[in-house]
C-alpha cells in the first residue's frame, strides 16, 4: 500500500496564504478564516516537494540573549518554518520554543497593517487608518512647532530591547549602531530610558571594567571551573541556551551549586540547590567573605597584584598617590598610587613586588592613611557568619562550606544574571558579590568568571561614523522613572527640560516599565505619542500616531548584540514586509526627510553595513558586509575561548580589581539622595518592602516577584496563540503553606493588591515557592488578566544612586475571591 | 534490522518544551493536538516539584508514542490501519482509520494518541511546518510516526533536531555504534509501564 500526502478526500482542505495586500479585503483587514480572503485547495494538492524550499538565515533576536541563529525555511514567499542553524562551533547551535514559532508571529492577526491616528481616549486602542504620507507630514509638523517653540529636547526617543538588531534598534539608549542613535543626534532629542537590569552592570563596571562588554568567560570554558556557583539566576527559563553548558559541565566534574529563593528547574543542571532569603545576596556574600578571612582562604597573591587592595586612602577617602609625597606632579602620568614594602617604606605600586596589604592608620609625608584591604576586614567584620546565616537564611555550615569550595575548589566561577538585580538593594548585594572573586583570585582565567551580562564586543563597529552628522547638541537622557520628578520640577540636571513628544519603537513599556500608573500619568502630560511596532500591544494603545513595522525577516539587519556567544550573525531579508509595514530605519528615514535632513540619512541596509564595517578592527576579523552574507556567522572574538579579564588586567582607572570606589558615580541626578558612605566599600542593607521586618510587609505581607517565562521574551510572542495550549492564562505560584493558611486551592481566584494597584489571577498552589513570596512570570498583557493588572504593583522608586528598577522588590496583600 | 527508539537523558532535560512545539510546527498540528507532552515530576502544573520545602527534586518527562516491539494498539485495530513498519515505526494509516478509538483505549500510554473530534481547526490561514507534514482529518487518529516522511528522506525527526538541554537521542537500537545505542551504554535507565508488557522503545536515561 503506498502512502501518498494528501490522498484522503472528503473533508479535507488546505489552505496557502499568498503574500503581502493581495489578501487584504476592500476594507484593509486580514479577515479570519474567510473564504473570500483566501484561496482554498480542496483535496490534493501538487505536492510541493520537500526540498523546494528556499532557506534565508535570521537572527531571532527579542533580547532574551540567547543569539539564535535561524534557517528561515519559505515556500511560495511564505515563511513556514525555522530550524537551528549551523554555527562555526556547533556546541553553540541553538533555538527554542520561540524561535520555533516566528512563522505565528509573522503572520499573527494583531500585525499592525498601516498607520493609524487616534480617534478615541488613550489607551482605548480606537483608531482610524491613515497614509504614510499624512502620518509623517502630521509628526513633522508638530515636531517642527515644538522645536521651535521649546527646542528639540523637548521630543525623547523611547527604545528599549524589542529588536537587537544594529540597524533596527540597539538595545536601550545605547542603540549602538542604529539608526535612531544617528537620528537622536542629528535632531538633538532627548532620549528616554528604560533603566532596566542597570545594578548589576553598575557594579560590575566600577569594580571590575567592561571588558569592552564581555564580562565573562565564553559559555565552552564553564567546563573548565571545578566550582560553580549559579546565584539567582534562572538560566533554565531565561537563557535557555546556556543550560547544557551547565549540565556537561557538572556531568564532567564541575561541582555546581544553586543558589536561588525559589526552587526550579535549574535544580536539574546542578548538583545542589540552596534557598536564600529574597533581597539579601549581599549578606550571604559578606558571610562567605568573613569564612574566609578566618580561615586564610583568600589569594593573598592576586589582592597583592590585581586589586587595589594595597592602595593606601586618605581621611578624605581619596587615594593616595605619588604626589601626596612630593614624589611626583600631581596628575601626571608619573602620579602612580602608592603601595607600603615590608620594610615599611612607601613606594609606586607599579615597582613594588610585595607589598604589604594590612596598614591601619599609618603616617605617610603628614597624612594618616589605611589600605584599602584593612578597611574591607573592618566591612567584612560587620558580617560575622553567624549574621549573615540570620539574614540570608543560610545555615552557617553551609556558609562556610560554600565559600570553601568557592575559594579552594578552583578554579570557580559565579554566573548570576538580574535575580539580585531586581531589588532597591541590587548594586549594593552586587558589590559584596563581585568581592567574592576579587578576594579569591577567581578572575582572568580559564574557569573563573563572575557573569552578570555577557555579550560579543562592538568595538570593531563605525560607532564615530554612524552618528556623524551635525547636531545642534546632545539632548539628556532622563530614566523613565524619574519623570515624575523632573517633569514636576521643570529642570534636569540643573537645567530647564519640558517634554512633549516621544516616538517609540522596539518598547513596550505600559507593561514592562514599573508603577503603570504612574507612566500613565506622565504620559498623558505629552502633547503626541508616536508608537512604531510589529503588532498592536498595550503600548500601542497609548499612540496618537501609530505606525506599523516590519517584522524581523522582512528586511535585512546584522545581529551582533545581546547574544551569548562570540558571533556577529546576518539577517537576511527572507519574505517582503507584509501589508504596509516598514523596517524602523527606513521610517525614520522618512521622517528626516520630512524635517529638512533626509540628504543625511541616505542609506540602505546595505549602505549602512558597508559604514558600519569600515574599521580595521573589523576588517583583522574578516566581517564586512559580504562576508557575513557568505557566511552568515563569523566569530567577533579573536582569543578562543575567550576569558575575560586575562591575566588580570581591569578596565577600571588603576587597570586593577577595585572593591575600594575612590570616586563613586551616581546614575541617578538627585544629589540629595546619594550617601557615597555606602558607595565606597562593598555595602548591604535590606531591599526597600520585601524585607520581613519591613513596614510595609505589616500591611502587606507578601513579597511579589515576577519570573521570566517560558513561552515569551518578556512580551514578544505574548500573541502566539498556540502558546495558551501549553500556558493557557497568567496564574500566581503560591507555596503550599501560605496556599493553606489562606484556604486557597490550584485553580482558584486571587486579588493581590498594594497602595499601587492591583491584579485578579487564577493560583497554582507549588511546593517550590518560598513562604511569603508569590510569583507572577511576567509578560502578559492588560486583556490577559481577569481584572487588573500587574504591572500597577511595582514600584517606580529606584535607588538613590544606581539608578535601576526594582521589579521584585513589591509587598502585597492577598485574598481569595468567593464564588470564582 | 533497524530499530527505531528513542533516549532521554533526564539529569539533562529541564523541561523547555522544545522538543513539543519542534513537533507541533513541524506537523502542523491543529489546534489541541499536541504529539510529544512534556509532564512534571510533581504534578499536573508546569514546573511543580515533588516533595515538601525544602526537601524538593524535579525532573521532566517528554512522553510520546512509544513506538513499542508489542504495541497493544496493533492487536486492537479492526482495520488494519495501525501497523508496524520493519524499522520499528507504529503508525496509522489514515485511509483506513475509522475512528472507533480502541486504539486509545488499550495503549497504556495516556495522551500520545489524538482522535480528532471534528473538522481540524488550525491558528493561522498559512501552512506552516513540513511540505510533507501528515494531513490532519477529522474523525482518524494521530500520534508521533517519528517523522517518517523526514526519516525517509535521511532527515532527522523534528524533536531530535535540537534540543536545548543536549538530552534527547534517537536511531537504531540494533546498531550498538549508534548515537541512542551509545548514550544508553552503562547508563541506568527506566522505561514507562513495563508492566503492561508493551515493550517499549523509549529510554530515560537516570
Amino acid at each position: 500500500m503506498t502512502k501518498e500526502t494528501g490522498s484522503k478526500r472528503g473533508t479535507f482542505t488546505r489552505r496557502s496564504f499568498i503574500q503581502g495586500a493581495a489578501t487584504l479585503t476592500a476594507a484593509g483587514m486580514l479577515a479570519g478564516c474567510s473564504a473570500t480572503t483566501t484561496e482554498l485547495v480542496e483535496g490534493a494538492p501538487d505536492p510541493v516537494k520537500a526540498g523546494q524550499e528556499e532557506i534565508y538565515r535570521g537572527g531571532c533576536r527579542g533580547f532574551c540573549t540567547g543569539g539564535c541563529s535561524l534557517n528561515l525555511h519559505v515556500r511560495d514567499g511564505v515563511l513556514v518554518r525555522t530550524s537551528a542553524a549551523k554555527l562555526p562551533d556547533s556546541t553553540y547551535d541553538r533555538i527554542c520554543v520561540k524561535g520555533l514559532t516566528e512563522p505565528y508571529r509573522v503572520y499573527a492577526a494583531d500585525r499592525l497593517q498601516y498607520p493609524m491616528r487616534r480617534t478615541g481616549e488613550r489607551g482605548a486602542g480606537e483608531f482610524e487608518r491613515i497614509s504614510w504620507d499624512d502620518a509623517i507630514a502630521e509628526i513633522a509638523e508638530t515636531w517642527r512647532l515644538i522645536i521651535d517653540e521649546d527646542g528639540p529636547q523637548a521630543i525623547a526617543t523611547f527604545t528599549d530591547t524589542g529588536n537587537n538588531a544594529f540597524l533596527g534598534s540597539g538595545i536601550m539608549a545605547m542603540a549602538t549602531g542604529s539608526m535612531v542613535a544617528r537620528f537622536k543626534k542629528a535632531f538633538g532629542f532627548s532620549a528616554l530610558d528604560s533603566a532596566n537590569d542597570r545594578a548589576a552592570t553598575f557594579a560590575i563596571s566600577r569594580m571590575l571594567g567592561a571588558d569592552g562588554i564581555c564580562q565573562s568567560n565564553e559559555p565552552v570554558d564553564y567546563k573548565n571551573a571545578k566550582t560553580i556557583l549559579i546565584w539567582s539566576a534562572l538560566p533554565a527559563v531565561a537563557q535557555v541556551q546556556t543550560a547544557h553548558f551547565f549540565s556537561e559541565a557538572r556531568d564532567a566534574g564541575t561541582r555546581i551549586i544553586y543558589i536561588d529563593p525559589v526552587f526550579n528547574q535549574t535544580s536539574i543542571l546542578v548538583n545542589e540547590w540552596v534557598p536564600l532569603r529574597p533581597g539579601s545576596d549581599g549578606a550571604l556574600a559578606m558571610g562567605m567573605l568573613s569564612a574566609i578571612m578566618e580561615n586564610g582562604w583568600q589569594n593573598t597573591e592576586f589582592l597583592k597584584a590585581h586589586t587595589n587592595a594595597p592602595f593606601f586612602v586618605k581621611e578624605d577617602s581619596s587615594i593616595l598617590r605619588l604626589s601626596d609625597l612630593g614624589q611626583a606632579e600631581a596628575g601626571s602620568d608619573a602620579d602612580d598610587y602608592v603601595v607600603m614594602a615590608a620594610d615599611g617604606t612607601f613606594g609606586a605600586a607599579s615597582e613594588i613586588a610585595d607589598p604589604v596589604l594590612e596598614a591601619v592608620d599609618v603616617d605617610a609625608n603628614g597624612l594618616r592613611v589605611t589600605t584599602a584591604y584593612s578597611l574591607l576586614l573592618e566591612r567584612i567584620a560587620e558580617y560575622p557568619v553567624s549574621r549573615a546565616s540570620e539574614l540570608s537564611g543560610v545555615p552557617e555550615e553551609k556558609i562556610v562550606e560554600i565559600a570553601q569550595a568557592y575559594a579552594c575548589d578552583t578554579p570557580a566561577a559565579i554566573y548570576s544574571v538580574f535575580g539580585t538585580d531586581h531589588y532597591y538593594n541590587g548594586h549594593w548585594s552586587f558589590s559584596c558579590m563581585l568581592t567574592l572573586p576579587i578576594v579569591t583570585g577567581n578572575l582572568g582565567r580559564s574557569g573563573s568568571f563572575i557573569e552578570c551580562y555577557r555579550e560579543a564586543p562592538t568595538g570593531y563597529l563605525n560607532i564615530r561614523e554612524s552618528t556623524n552628522v551635525a547636531s545642534p547638541g546632545a539632548g539628556p537622557t532622563v530614566a523613565c522613572s524619574n519623570l515624575p520628578r523632573v517633569l514636576e520640577e521643570g529642570t534636569y540636571n540643573g537645567k530647564p527640560f519640558k517634554l512633549r513628544s516621544m516616538y517609540a519603537h522596539s518598547a513596550n513599556f505600559l507593561v514592562n516599565l514599573t508603577e503603570r500608573q504612574k507612566v500613565i500619568e506622565w504620559l498623558n502630560t505629552l502633547e503626541l505619542i508616536v508608537v512604531a511596532d510589529i503588532r498592536m500591544t498595550d503600548t500601542c494603545k497609548w499612540a496618537d500616531i501609530l505606525l506599523p513595522v516590519c517584522h524581523w525577516f522582512e528586511y535585512e539587519d546584522v545581529y551582533g548584540r545581546g547574544a551569548h556567544h562570540p558571533y556577529v550573525l546576518m539577517n537576511d531579508k527572507a519574505i517582503e514586509p507584509l501589508y504596509e509595514s516598514k523596517p524602523d530605519f527606513e521610517i525614520f528615514q522618512l521622517l528626516a526627510t520630512a524635517l529638512g535632513r533626509g540628504d543625511d540619512f541616505n542609506f540602505t541596509s546595505e549602505s549602512w553595513f558597508r559604514m558600519l564595517f569600515d574599521t580595521d578592527d573589523a576588517r583583522e576579523r574578516g566581517i564586512s558586509y559580504e562576508s557575513l552574507k557568505e557566511k552568515k556567522a563569523i566569530r567577533t572574538i579573536s582569543d578562543e575561548p575567550h576569558i575575560a579579564y586575562k591575566g588580570g588586567r581591569f578596565g577600571t582607572a588603576s587597570g586593577r580589581a577595585e572593591f575600594y570606589i575612590e570616586n563613586p558615580t551616581a546614575s541617578n541626578p538627585f544629589r540629595e539622595r546619594w550617601d557615597l558612605s555606602k558607595e565606597r566599600l562593598p555595602y548591604w542593607e535590606p531591599p526597600l518592602e520585601v524585607w520581613p521586618d519591613s513596614e510595609i510587609r505589616q500591611k502587606y505581607p507578601y513579597q511579589l516577584m515576577s519570573e521570566k517565562p517560558k513561552f515569551r521574551t518578556h512580551t514578544q510572542w505574548g500573541n502566539v496563540e498556540m502558546f495558551r495550549e501549553y500556558d493557557a492564562e497568567p496564574c500566581v505560584k503560591i507555596g503550599v503553606e501560605d496556599a493553606s493558611s489562606n484556604g486557597i486551592e490550584t485553580g482558584d481566584t486571587v486579588r493581590l493588591f498594594n497602595d499601587r494597584g492591583y491584579v485578579v489571577v487564577k493560583t497554582q498552589v507549588m511546593p517550590n515557592v518560598p513562604q511569603g513570596v508569590l510569583i507572577i512570570p511576567k509578560g502578559w498583557s492588560a486583556d490577559d488578566y481577569i481584572d487588573g493588572n500587574y504591572s500597577d504593583l511595582t514600584t517606580m522608586e529606584m535607588n538613590g544612586f544606581c539608578a535601576n528598577q526594582p521589579f521584585f522588590d513589591v509587598a502585597v496583600g492577598l485574598e481569595k475571591m468567593q464564588g470564582e | 534490522m533497524t530499530r527505531y527508539g528513542m533516549a532521554i537523558d533526564t539529569r539533562r532535560c529541564f523541561g523547555c518544551q522544545t522538543c513539543s512545539v519542534a513537533c507541533k510546527m513541524a506537523n502542523n498540528l491543529p489546534k489541541g493536538v499536541i504529539y510529544n507532552h512534556v509532564y512534571s515530576s510533581g504534578g499536573d502544573i508546569p514546573d511543580m516539584a515533588e516533595g515538601t520545602w525544602p526537601n524538593l527534586s524535579l525532573s521532566y518527562q517528554p512522553t510520546a508514542c512509544q513506538h513499542c516491539d508489542n504495541p497493544s494498539c496493533l492487536h486492537v485495530c479492526p482495520t488494519g490501519a495501525t501497523q508496524k513498519r520493519d524499522d520499528g515505526i507504529v503508525w496509522v494509516d489514515p485511509d483506513l482509520c475509522i475512528g472507533c478509538r480502541s486504539c486509545i483505549m488499550a495503549c497504556p500510554y495516556e495522551g500520545v494518541r489524538t482522535m480528532i473530534e471534528d473538522d481540524p481547526e488550525y491558528y493561522l490561514d498559512v501552512v506552516v511546518g513540513e511540505a510533507d507534514a501528515p494531513q490532519h482529518q477529522r474523525g482518524v487518529v494521530e500520534k508521533c510516526t517519528f517523522c517518517m516522511n523526514l526519516i525517509d528522506r535521511g532527515e532527522v525527526p523534528a524533536c531530535m533536531q535540537l534540543c536545548p538541554g543536549r538530552a534527547r537521542y534517537w536511531g537504531d537500537l540494533d546498531d550498538p555504534d549508534s548515537e541512542i545505542s551509545q548514550a544508553i551504554a552503562g547508563r541506568e535507565y527506566e522505561k514507562l509501564r513495563e508492566d503492561a508488557g508493551t515493550e517499549p522503545n523509549t529510554y530515560y536515561l537516570i
